[in-house]
Parts: structure tokens; sequence; C-alpha cells
């Protein structure tokens, strides 16, 4: 196998893992140095290196914030009631950035706040899809900028 | 110190705490909304963990309501130390004010 196809199942691999939390900075890690043995290989310099990992940064960001909008849709019964099962499920996978009990919080205040509303369900899912995709990326662009200053760095040595 | 919307906040929770005896985040939203100050509503649970931290205000989690679908609510409350903070920041928008007040005059 050549070596760039064996990035590209790597990269596709980050991007697959990506959807547990748990392995996210492992997999960032993981992202980190196949950034930097790029560097290595294409004697790449520390801007265009940093410039590239903010790139799939924000790709898989994105693909991330569009994976918590289907989880969230999937959440919401016909009724605009939350399914217990699927919030056990949301619970156990949230559970690194937001607490069970602050989920309840959230998702209660969202029931709330689209119960008198023309379209419930679409409110209660538009009140609470900010705040978790809040609470979610704010850790998840903290480690981002943190890993942009170690690739800053060490690229500059 | 206060930021802006920290101190909006705060005088959020303060009037919800007189009105309907505890403010929960979307009160404190809507709240808000009222005053003429919209944020996204993320942002207002950020803010109120924020003063939470700063021990400006505290909370309790109340049984699971039926009407929220059996969740919880989480109730904010100011503290003493909240109300102080609130009262320094008061004055000393006053006297900014003032002084912008009597430099109107003046002109």
């Amino acid at each position: 196998m050549h070596r760039s196809e064996k990035y590209l199942l790597l990269l596709v691999n980050v991007i697959i893992r990506y959807k547990k939390p748990l392995s996210f900075i492992l997999d960032m890690f993981m992202l980190f140095l196949i950034l930097y043995e790029f560097k290595m290989h294409f004697d790449l310099s520390g801007s265009t290196l940093v410039a590239l990992f903010k790139t799939i940064m924000f790709l898989v960001t994105t693909y991330f914030s569009v994976g918590i909008t289907i989880w969230i849709r999937r959440l919401l019964s016909a009724e605009g009631e939350i399914k217990d099962a699927d919030f056990n499920l949301l619970s156990k996978l949230s559970s690194l950035f937001v607490d069970a009990v602050s989920l309840d919080e959230f998702i209660g205040d969202a029931i709330e706040y689209g119960k008198d509303k023309k379209y419930p369900l679409l409110k209660t899912y538009f009140y609470l899809m900010p705040i978790v995709i809040l609470r979610i990326c704010s850790p998840v662009s903290k480690v981002i900028s943190i890993l942009s200053e170690w690739i800053s760095q060490l690229a500059s040595k | 110190m206060l930021g802006h919307l920290e101190e909006s906040v705060l005088v959020a929770v303060l009037e919800l705490e007189k009105t309907d005896g505890g403010a929960f985040g979307l009160s404190v939203f809507n709240k808000l909304k009222e005053l003429g100050i919209n944020v996204v509503n993320g942002t207002v649970y950020n803010t109120l963990d924020r003063l939470q931290e700063k021990g400006l205000l505290r909370s309790e989690i109340t049984e699971p309501i039926a009407e929220r679908g059996g969740r919880r609510k989480r109730i904010y409350f100011v503290e003493n130390k909240g109300k102080e903070v609130l009262k320094e920041a008061y004055l000393k928008n006053r006297k900014i004010y003032a002084a912008w007040e009597a430099g109107l005059n003046n002109a």
C-alpha cells in the first residue's frame, strides 16, 4: 500500500472514531502524529502545517456538529417528547462534556419552551441544539487551539 | 469584576427570584429577551454556570416535573456576594453616567 493511502485510511479512521467522545483525544494525538510525519515527508513549513491542521479540524468539527444535530433529532419522538432509551444513550455518550443533571435540565427547559408553540417538536429541537453544541464544541475548540499551538512551536524548531 | 452579560443575567435572576421565587435557564433567557438583550440560549447557561463558579449564584435541583416530560429543573438564586457585586456595579455605572450627564450639560 502506498504511503499516502495509509494516511488517507488513518484519516478516515479518525473521522469514523470521532463519533465516540472518549476516543476524540486519542484521535487528535494520532492526527498530530500524522501531520508531523507529513511535515517531515513533504518538508512543509510551520504555517502550512498549522493551516492544514486547522482545515482538517474545521471539517471534523463540522462533521461532529452535524452528527449531534441528527442525534438530537432522533431523540425527539413525533410528539416532541424525548425517548428514554435514547436519552440514556445520549447521557452515556455525552457524559464527557455534559453531566446527566444538566442534560435533564436542558431537555426539560427545551420541552417547556416548545410546548405552547405551533411546532413544539421543532421548537424543542432548536432550543436544545445550540446548548448541547456549545457545551461540546467549547472543550473541543480548546483542544484544537492547544494542539495548533504545539504544532506551531514544534514546526518552528 | 462583572462582564456586561454577567451583570444582565444576575439582574434577571434577582428579578425572577422576587417575582417567581427563583429563576431557571429558560426564564432567564426570556427575561433577557424582554430586556432587549438577544443572546443564544447556550450562552445563558454558560453564563449561569460561570456566575455559580464565582460564588455569585447558587442552584437547587427540583424533583422531576410532569409538564417538563418528567425532567428536573435547576433553580437559581442570587447569593449575598452576588448582591454586593451587583450593587458595586450599579454604583460604578451611576458614577459613569453622572459624569457623562455633567459633560452633556457643560457642552
